[in-house]
């Protein structure tokens, strides 16, 4: 499965279950918002998107639901479950601890 | 993982799998939401419809390659793929019928083969013994190095020292024998083990039914019970319960069943029918008589050098004790051999032999397999190759190819398994090799893991290979040509024509193997064996001691001689104890009047015999007479010797007249007859001094049990029709009496030959199935070249190559072929025959005329096999071939 090469490897997976968390959505809901919120740094395709999606539900780390939009359509709703939760928490937590360990080497001045 | 999270994704996985459909068409409406809302927004920021749609698209990436993605995030995908494939697989080998049932047929008779022979090494070599203690078992000999003595068993003093071992947990002492059961039904000769009172306990076996012996069946006078064979049990007393503590009669006498062995007991051959105490009197003083078989159990933390240090120290005991007795025996010593080494050590050879050609006769099928999927898969490269351009990834094709490619490993292993038990029933191994002793091959399930795993990994390996360069990414070159070989033609040749050579060489090995026990296996056939085998039934009686006491048995084996004599179709009747070829023979010593003889050259093997055996069997006479009647007096006064008896006694001088006698105290017999050498112990044996005796109640010094006899019939009717006249005349004079051990005198030459017939004919049917299978792999691979290279036969003919240079080209790559996969071979087979040193009679294992008839034959049928497609190569049109794009 290929990722996109500008997201460092699981953080679109960690992405995805942040949106998720925040509220249920469809999988076009979520590519609008990783639009709007990354303010288009974040280039993901949605070629790349679904794959990514269905890897999560695979792992029962979000599950999905068939719900009628408000516009009156069916669409798959995906929400976190509660191992999606604490995989979540885990993959905030690595990424807080990566993410300050690299801002601390890229702030050594030099000698 | 943790329980919880297979909560969530087992429902998940179950889904994906049994109802995919239902999940495909959910991910189709996913997708197709998305692209809608897509193009509404792209529309809503002013795009056209068909602007809108496009990109939409275009973000997708691909709908069908999105889809497999998401499909490929299932993690049980593979299996609906591998199904899928399989599905594919059998689809495509239905569609060519001709190629599938070679190449199934191939792998049949290569898996078949290996499991059939692999089912006899098994049972043999690599399955545990069935008792508990079996891999702690040995059995003790006595040996005695000047003469080359072995196996030698122990007399009762001797069993009572060496049971006072420290380091065996218990020593038993056996004999074998034959028993008459007579009250049910036709009477039977059953054979019995005597055994002493830890016999059982050696083992670790207990009985499956009834109770083993008590310590006080062991004491004289107590000792009449049996424990019963689960196969006498099963056959004589209809598997009844109730026959524990039922009376049987035996010798005619009355013992009590006590007990039924489980049917895996074998111990110590797995004809035995009946199993009673031996009572051994603890103070026993019979020195001479050596008749028990010696067994015992290592204790759990002592190894056989130990024991063996052990047991010599206890050997030095009983020689101080008597040392009268062992004074003149220096070299006698003790030996322990572990009991599988025993029952198997002799043919361990041959089986492992077997095991290594019938595995070069798979891997020949399986790189002729290989090579055939090879050149199947050029003929499918533009199928491969529009697969490819449409979007399915090189590990999915090599995925497919290889799922249809152990589809036909998977067949060929079916029909194998099918070839391997029918082979298992008609193939006669027991003759050849002691399976009596052991759990006799069967397909069971160690068996069939086996087979499993052999076309598992055969399937893997050999196809595989042609999995992979089927599916090489030469995507445009593939899809440009039409049919002929463009990009990497010479590298796939280099790969048929490696393959082609290595099955050439694991034929040589083969035919090398084969060769060689044929060529001794003729040698063995073509000995002289010194009498004549043909037209003659043999058939052994024993009289029970109580009803024939002494005084009555001669007078029986008279009578018993004349009735049969006249019967219409017997040419000539004799009695003898002990039959050539069959069993181990009696020896004796003995003195010469006149001389001091040296120790070693006094033993000479003893006959008993009725006087018309030599003319019965047609051992010829060198000198002197025959044995007469008149010769008793009533105690027998002359003997005949055989040759080499005659020439290593008396050398130079002639022996008749000559007088001997058995022992000091008995009386001396004038040698009245030389009679040719025979093949006593077996075609591949010298022969021995032996003495011939007439047969008679009155002792001259022989120990032999006179009352069972082997009766020599030769006839001009079949075997069973005289055996059915024989116990007709045996009823009149004692209805009592069974008949034993009823074969030809044909049957038993022929059984001494089997363990070098068996190799042989196994060798010999490998080899030929190799070289065929061979000669099919070269002559495929030279058509396929001789096809793919139309074209450049075409042009070379167009400017003037003449036919005999075309057609020595491609005889070239025969020759080639043969030189390079022949020379390997060759060598191969110098490393290996070897191994086959002790499986040779009379041939060396690098016997040169051998290996240059293996040489010469594989040259003839590779050249044979190349000859066809290289004269089609001179048959082609020029015209026609360029014109052929």
């Amino acid at each position: 499965m290929s990722r996109p090469s500008d997201l460092v490897q699981g953080t679109l997976d960690m992405l995805l279950l942040k949106f998720l968390a925040l509220e249920p959505m469809n999988g076009f809901a979520v590519s609008q918002r990783l639009k709007q919120v990354s303010g288009d740094v974040l280039q993901v395709s949605d070629g790349s998107l679904y794959p990514a999606l269905h890897k999560l539900e695979q792992e029962g780390w979000i599950t999905a639901e068939w719900k009628t939009s408000e516009y009156g359509r069916r669409a798959k709703y995906y929400s976190l479950t509660r191992l999606g939760r604490r995989q979540l928490e885990k993959e905030a937590d690595n990424w807080g601890r990566l993410s300050s360990a690299i801002s601390r080497v890229i702030k050594l001045k030099e000698a | 993982m943790r329980p919880e999270h297979w909560l969530y994704t087992i429902p998940l996985r179950l889904r994906s799998l049994f109802r995919w459909a239902q999940a495909d068409q959910e991910l189709d409406e996913e997708l197709r939401d998305h692209l809608e809302r897509k193009i509404e927004e792209y529309v809503a920021q002013g795009m056209t419809q068909e602007e809108a749609h496009r990109r939409a698209r275009l973000d997708l990436g691909g709908m069908e390659q999105t889809k497999e993605k998401c499909r490929d995030t299932r993690r049980v995908n593979w299996i609906q793929d591998f199904v899928q494939d399989l599905r594919f697989g059998l689809r495509m080998l239905r569609k060519s019928p001709g190629f599938t049932g070679v190449a199934i047929f191939t792998l049949a008779l290569g898996i078949g083969a290996t499991t059939a022979i692999f089912s006899v090494v098994d049972s043999l070599l690599l399955r545990p013994l069935p008792y508990r203690n079996s891999h702690r078992v040995v059995r003790i000999w006595n040996t005695f190095s000047p003469r080359g003595m072995t196996e030698l068993t122990a007399s009762e003093p001797e069993f009572l020292e060496y049971r006072q071992s420290q380091t065996l947990a218990h020593v038993a002492g056996f004999a074998l024998g034959s028993t008459t059961l007579t009250g049910r039904g036709d009477p039977a000769r059953l054979s019995v083990s005597w055994g002493t009172s830890d016999f059982l306990a050696v083992l670790g076996t207990q009985p499956v039914l009834g109770r083993s012996f008590s310590p006080d069946e062991h004491e004289p006078g107590h000792d009449q019970v049996v424990i019963i064979s689960h196969h006498l049990w099963r056959d004589r007393f209809g598997s009844n319960p109730a026959i524990i503590g039922k009376s049987v009669i035996l010798n005619s006498k009355s013992s009590i069943v006590i007990g039924v062995m489980p049917p895996s007991f074998r111990f110590p051959s797995g004809d035995v029918d009946l199993w009673q105490p031996l009572p051994i009197a603890a103070n026993s003083s019979n020195l001479g008589n050596h008749y028990l078989d010696l067994v015992g159990d290592l204790k759990p933390e002592v190894s056989l050098q130990q024991s063996n240090a052990e047991m010599k120290t206890i050997l030095a005991r009983i020689e101080q004790k008597y040392p009268a007795y062992y004074s003149g025996a220096v070299g006698l010593g003790v030996n322990l051999v572990p009991l599988r080494e025993q029952m198997v050590g002799n043919v361990r050879p041959t089986v492992l032999v077997l095991m290594a050609g019938v595995g070069f006769m798979l891997l020949i099928a399986c790189t002729n397999i290989a090579g055939l999927l090879l050149t199947r898969g050029e003929v499918r490269k533009k199928e491969i190759a529009t697969r490819i351009a449409i979007g399915a990834g090189r590990t999915r094709i090599i995925r497919q190819l290889l799922a249809e490619n152990l589809l036909l490993f998977l067949a060929g292993g079916a029909v194998g398994l099918v070839l391997a038990f029918l082979s298992l029933k008609l193939v006669p191994v027991e003759e050849s090799l002691p399976l009596q002793q052991v759990v006799g091959p069967s397909l069971d399930f160690r068996v069939l893991s086996f087979a499993v795993v052999t076309f598992l990994t055969t399937g893997l390996l050999f196809g595989l290979m042609p999995a992979l360069k089927t599916s090489h990414p030469y995507l445009n070159e593939m899809l440009k040509e039409s049919g002929r070989d463009a990009m990497g033609s010479r590298h796939h040749t280099r790969n048929r024509s490696l393959l082609v050579m290595s099955e050439i060489a694991f034929s040589v090995v083969l035919l090398a193997g084969a060769g060689l026990m044929i060529a001794s296996l003729m040698r063995l056939l073509g000995v002289q064996l010194g009498f004549d085998s043909a037209n003659i039934v043999t058939l052994r009686l024993s009289l029970p001691e109580l009803r024939y006491p002494n005084g009555r048995f001669a007078i029986f084996y008279k009578d018993f001689q004349e009735k049969v004599r006249s019967i219409p179709s017997v040419q000539a009747v004799a009695i003898v104890n002990q039959l050539p070829m069959s069993e181990v023979l009696a020896n004796s010593s003995f003195e010469v009047e006149g001389r001091q003889l040296e120790t070693g050259t006094n033993i000479a093997n003893t006959q008993v015999i009725s006087p018309d055996y030599f003319s019965a069997v047609r051992i010829p006479f060198i000198r002197g007479r025959a044995l007469d009647e008149h010769d008793l007096n009533p105690a027998p006064s002359t003997v005949v010797v055989n040759q080499t008896l005659a020439r290593k006694i008396w050398p130079d001088e002639d022996a008749i007249g000559k007088r001997l006698r058995l022992k000091s105290d008995a009386p001396w017999l004038t040698v009245v007859g030389i009679v040719g050498d025979i093949k006593n112990e077996g075609s591949s044996k010298p022969t021995k001094p032996e003495l011939y005796f007439l047969y008679t109640e009155q002792s001259f010094g022989l120990w032999a049990d006179l009352r069972s006899m082997t009766l020599v019939v030769r006839t001009s009717s079949e075997p069973q029709q005289l055996v059915n006249a024989i116990r007709r005349e045996l009823n009149s004079l004692d209805p009592d009496l069974p008949i034993y051990k009823v074969q030809t005198l044909g049957e038993i030459v022929s059984a001494s030959t089997s363990q070098t017939r068996l190799p042989a004919v196994l060798l010999s049917v490998f080899a030929g199935i190799a070289l065929l299978l061979a000669a099919v792999g070269v002559y495929g691979v030279l058509a396929y070249t001789v096809a793919q290279s139309r074209h450049e036969i075409g042009v070379r003919m167009a400017l003037g190559a003449p036919r005999q240079r075309i057609l020595r080209s491609f005889l070239g790559y025969g020759i080639k072929w043969a030189a390079v996969g022949g020379g390997a071979g060759l060598v191969a087979a110098f490393i290996l025959v070897r191994f086959m040193r002790s499986m040779l009679f009379e041939v060396g294992p690098y016997d040169p005329t051998i290996f240059l008839s293996v040489a010469g034959v594989l040259g003839i049928v590779v050249l044979m096999a190349c000859y066809l497609p290289a004269r089609r190569a001179t048959h082609v049109d020029p015209m026609v071939a360029l014109r052929y794009e």
